[in-house]
């Protein structure tokens, strides 16, 4: 008996050990070293190693993050990193003097930024080390200084009506607004790479659009928009004083009162704390008289003031592919991008279906093709919920990060840190000068939202 | 700890005739037949010479818990209606079926940290891939099972045996975030056996199918974010981890069960013993859904290997052996049962695993029984089971391992006897104690949630001693000569040994409450 049952107990073991279950890779996962090696930009700036640049790596999948600073060899050492796919991003600013001594010659700011990114970047016990560039970022005169998207309480505030996106002029001259085009971008919801349109990074592969010849600078060296905005006038007409901003409404009325919609309903407010009075905006967005031109109605809440001045719609789609947004509606989750950019001639822009199309049907969308070249500022968004996690649309030197509201509707703006106080020339005032260092996530908090507000 | 404790109170509470020793048995008439009746569900053939005559028993019942000291995973209260009928049928000699059907309506109140349908009521720890939030609220939640099974004779010694299963659940919880949980699981098992005189071996596999589609919706979806803890929806890969789950609004698990082994069975007159080896595998694999393959925020899910997350596997060696003495006047029955179990979880975006949850039980349960004719005079039941429970997660980082003693101790007693009533009265007492306990935690990610509010909680839990007394009362009416009435009540209550609970957590420091009543019907 005892040897009958010691046979059946090994057979039993025999048949059962078989740990084929987990494939190859069925390994233990444990914290391992990881090395970042920071560099600058070798067409611009030659072949060197930066040195005190903070390194911040994100994980994809749980959000743990670790910050450190390189050495004076340009490396970042993290011990204890746990393994998945990362966000790596580089910042690194600069003064006058060590640019001089760093570079062997004059900067041409008294303060310069660099800001480096590697999204999906794999850390495992087989891969413990990679290298960021970093690219200097465009100091801009004109920032996007606040995005009011979340929106306020759908019940007792104004919903998503009252969003308002505010433009700052954070130089010491005069600058006017007209002409000036505002872009919604587009791009992926989610980071996945199982499919056959998709980069590394989980953004789409825009070099396989149909008729997209360009290769991966098609990637690199541009952005998408659904929607474009511009600003009117004759180019002398609305002008931005240093330290001001303007204010562009989707509907520039006081929110905080009881309103009429185009349908004659009542919009009544329960608690007006929760949300902005637009009605002294500069701008607003109204749709109405575009909708009718290709046939659609008004949207209801496309409210018109007419003492405000509107924006043109300057593309929405192409011709007879018309996106299908009827009112200029921002994202209140935060999976939209923002740029403020000027070109000559918007329509000698190309425009491309996104990479998943294969076939053009009357349902294909497009997206114009704005060069990085041209765009000003740029702010990437991001979804309120990490599990819901987009890839950026914008390159490094535009916005190495992104930045989100805690939630939807909760009233709350992100909003551009205030960097400094400087003295207006000729009447004694001080002027707000915002951080800009090309990285949201540094020069954006989140607060409620409050235009021609500061932080 | 289980309450289905309870339900083994009145093993040996009707009379036991001796007179059966030869005859046919009818298990309705006598509760410590209840115990072999369930191992003919787990090896039929072993018992195809046992004779149990043909019975239909019918029964509703009603439980209430109020769970003060539990784990944090587990509902504050809840209440369940149930429904049941099982038989055994015996078509010729030969041939023998068997029978059940369950239905349990169950509400449960104020469960936070847990969006699946597993609890820990019973078990240290939920399988490692999950989703919960913080906020609790109250479930709902509908289960069925059906069972069927059979013992066939065709030829001289050889014996055939079937066992077919099926079970069906549904839950939802009934406030924001709600999921919507639908269960099935299908499952079989073959049996054959050769009986040589008194000594019979048989071997046996079974192969089964679990799956489970959640459907998480909210009526306020927006308070889903970090900034709202409450609301925000967080998955748990292992234990202590917390990783995002794209998924999270339509995802699916599918369990493949695979099991095999033999066993061995001895039997005269006044004995019976037998032991069954077995083996088995669970695979079980976590399903996303189609949303990032077409750019969506909401997709359907599905078993494709395209959509595959995560796996956790779970082994389980297990041995189980079983001695019945048919006495004259008295009874003796014995179990002996060990068990080992490895659960390993594997992540297929990080080609590795994090978790390792390992269980080794080991348990006797024996009763001892004096008959006076029909007349319970003493009965006793002493069940004791060992427990060496740990889990790991490497990048939680958490080592836990609980080595623990359960000791349960019943007596029963015909309190009143004539030939057309009985009532019978048990009283008892169940307790629990740690004998080894560790908790190490080092924080290697900087959310410590689990932690903070499960992990810590549980583990403080499993390391307090508990006692309690039980009580039931069974009362039987004889309605026609081929039909009885049983009407049944127990009560039971758990009371920490000692302060280390209530210091260290939120604990009210008030006991545990169970009361299940219930009657039957059987002919």
């Amino acid at each position: 008996m005892k040897q009958l049952l010691s046979f059946l107990t090994i057979m039993l073991m025999l048949f059962s050990c078989r740990d084929d279950d987990f494939g190859n890779g069925g390994t233990s996962l444990q914290p391992v070293a990881y090395q970042v090696k920071v560099s600058y930009d070798p067409s611009v700036y030659g072949n060197k190693l930066a040195k005190r640049a903070t390194v911040v790596m994100s994980n994809n999948n749980s959000g743990d993050t670790y910050t450190l600073d390189t050495d004076e060899n340009g490396y970042a050492n993290f011990q204890n990193v746990i393994p998945g796919t990362y966000k790596i991003t580089v910042s690194k600013k600069m003064v006058a003097s060590e640019f001089l001594a760093t570079f062997g010659y004059q900067s041409a700011s008294g303060e310069m930024s660099f800001n480096g990114v590697q999204e999906n970047a794999i850390i495992s016990a087989n891969v413990q080390a990679t290298s960021v560039e970093l690219k200097g970022a465009r100091v801009g005169d004109l920032l996007i200084k606040q995005i009011y998207y979340a929106g306020s309480h759908a019940l007792q505030g104004a919903s998503f009506r009252d969003q308002f996106i505010e433009i700052y002029n954070n130089s010491d001259q005069v600058i006017y607004a007209d002409g000036l085009y505002i872009g919604q971008l587009y791009g992926k919801v989610n980071t996945s790479t199982n499919n056959n349109y998709s980069q590394a990074n989980g953004q789409f592969d825009w070099s396989k659009s149909i008729g997209m010849t360009m290769g991966n600078a098609a990637n690199t060296d541009y952005a998408y928009a659904d929607y474009i905005l511009k600003v009117p006038g004759n180019g002398t007409q609305y002008p931005i004083l240093p330290g001001e901003s303007i204010v562009i409404a989707q509907n520039g009325v006081n929110h905080k009162a009881p309103l009429v919609d185009n349908t004659g309903n009542p919009i009544t407010i329960q608690n007006p704390a929760l949300t902005v009075d637009l009605s002294t905006s500069n701008f607003e967005v109204y749709l109405g008289d575009y909708n009718l031109s290709i046939g659609q109605p008004v949207y209801k809440f496309d409210i018109q003031n007419p003492a405000i001045p509107d924006m043109q719609i300057a593309y929405w789609g192409r011709t007879g592919y018309w996106s299908p947004n009827n009112d200029f509606i921002m994202d209140n989750l935060g999976r939209d991008s923002f740029v403020i950019f000027r070109v000559s001639d918007l329509s000698a822009l190309p425009d491309y279906s996104d990479p998943s199309v294969t076939t053009v049907t009357s349902n294909t969308r497009y997206f114009k093709q704005i060069p990085n070249s041209a765009i000003i500022d740029g702010v990437d968004l991001q979804h309120n919920n990490p599990n819901s996690q987009r890839p950026k649309m914008l390159s490094a030197s535009i916005d190495a990060a992104s930045i989100a509201c805690d939630a939807s509707f909760n009233s709350q703006a992100v909003i551009r840190k205030t960097k400094a106080l400087v003295d207006l020339p000729n009447n004694g005032g001080k002027r707000k000068v915002l951080e800009d260092t090309n990285n949201s996530a540094n020069d954006f908090v989140k607060q409620t939202a409050n235009p021609r507000g500061f932080q | 700890m289980k309450f289905k404790t309870l339900y083994i109170i009145p093993i040996l509470s009707f009379g036991c005739a001796s007179a059966q020793l030869h005859d046919s048995i009818f298990i309705p008439r006598n509760q410590v037949y209840y115990n072999q009746l369930g191992r003919i569900w787990e090896n039929p053939i072993q018992f195809s010479k046992q004779k149990f005559s043909d019975f239909t028993e019918t029964e509703l019942s009603a439980t209430v818990k109020d769970l003060n000291m539990k784990r944090v995973q587990t509902a504050e209260s809840s209440y369940e209606y149930g429904f049941k009928t099982q038989g055994i049928f015996n078509i010729s000699e030969k041939l023998r079926l068997l029978g059940s059907f369950d239905y349990q309506f169950i509400t449960e109140k104020n469960l936070g940290f847990n969006l699946t349908n597993g609890r820990t009521e019973d078990q240290p720890v939920l399988n490692p891939n999950y989703l919960f939030v913080p906020k609790k609220a109250n479930w709902e939640t509908q289960n069925y099972h059906v069972q069927g099974g059979m013992s066939y004779n065709p030829w001289k010694g050889l014996e055939l045996g079937a066992i077919i299963d099926y079970k069906n659940q549904s839950s939802y919880r009934k406030s924001d975030p709600r999921p919507d949980i639908n269960t099935a699981d299908y499952s079989g098992k073959l049996f054959a056996g050769y009986r040589l005189g008194k000594h019979q071996l048989s071997v046996f596999g079974g192969l089964g199918r679990r799956s489970e589609t959640y459907d998480l919706i909210a009526v306020n979806e927006s308070v889903n974010a970090p900034a709202n803890n409450e609301y925000y929806v967080r998955f748990s890969n292992g234990y202590g981890r917390l990783i995002y789950f794209p998924a999270y609004t339509d995802y699916s698990y599918r369990t493949i069960d695979k099991n095999f082994g033999g066993g061995y069975a001895f039997e005269n007159g006044r004995n019976l013993f037998n032991i069954n080896f077995s083996y088995s595998k669970k695979m079980q694999d976590l399903f996303g859904n189609d949303a990032e393959k077409r750019n969506q925020t909401n997709g359907a899910t599905y078993f494709d290997e395209s959509l595959e997350k995560m796996k956790y596997r779970l082994v389980n060696y297990r041995t189980d052996a079983n001695y019945w003495y048919k006495g004259d006047k008295m009874d003796f029955m014995t179990n002996v049962n060990f068990q080992s179990m490895t659960g390993d979880n594997y992540n297929n975006a990080e080609f590795g695993q994090n978790y390792r949850m390992t269980l080794d039980k080991v348990s006797t349960v024996n009763h001892f029984l004096l008959r006076d004719g029909e007349k319970i005079k003493l009965g006793t039941t002493l069940e004791a089971i060992y427990n060496d429970f740990s889990a790991v997660d490497l990048l939680g980082a958490t080592y836990k391992y609980v080595k623990s003693l359960n000791i349960n101790l019943k007596f029963n007693k015909d309190i009143f006897f004539t030939d057309k009533q009985k009532v019978n009265l048990e009283v008892g007492a169940m307790s629990y104690f740690p004998l080894s306990t560790s908790l190490d935690y080092q924080a290697a990610s900087s959310n410590t949630l689990l932690y903070d509010n499960v992990i810590r909680n549980d583990h403080e839990f499993d390391s307090t001693s508990k006692m309690g007394p039980q009580f039931g009362l069974q009362f039987y009416q004889k309605v026609t000569s081929k039909t009885d009435l049983k009407i049944f009540t127990n009560f039971a209550t758990l009371f920490p040994m000692n302060k280390r609970f209530e210091n260290n957590t939120d604990y009210n420091g008030n006991p545990n409450l169970y009361f299940n009543a219930g009657i039957s019907l059987f002919y």
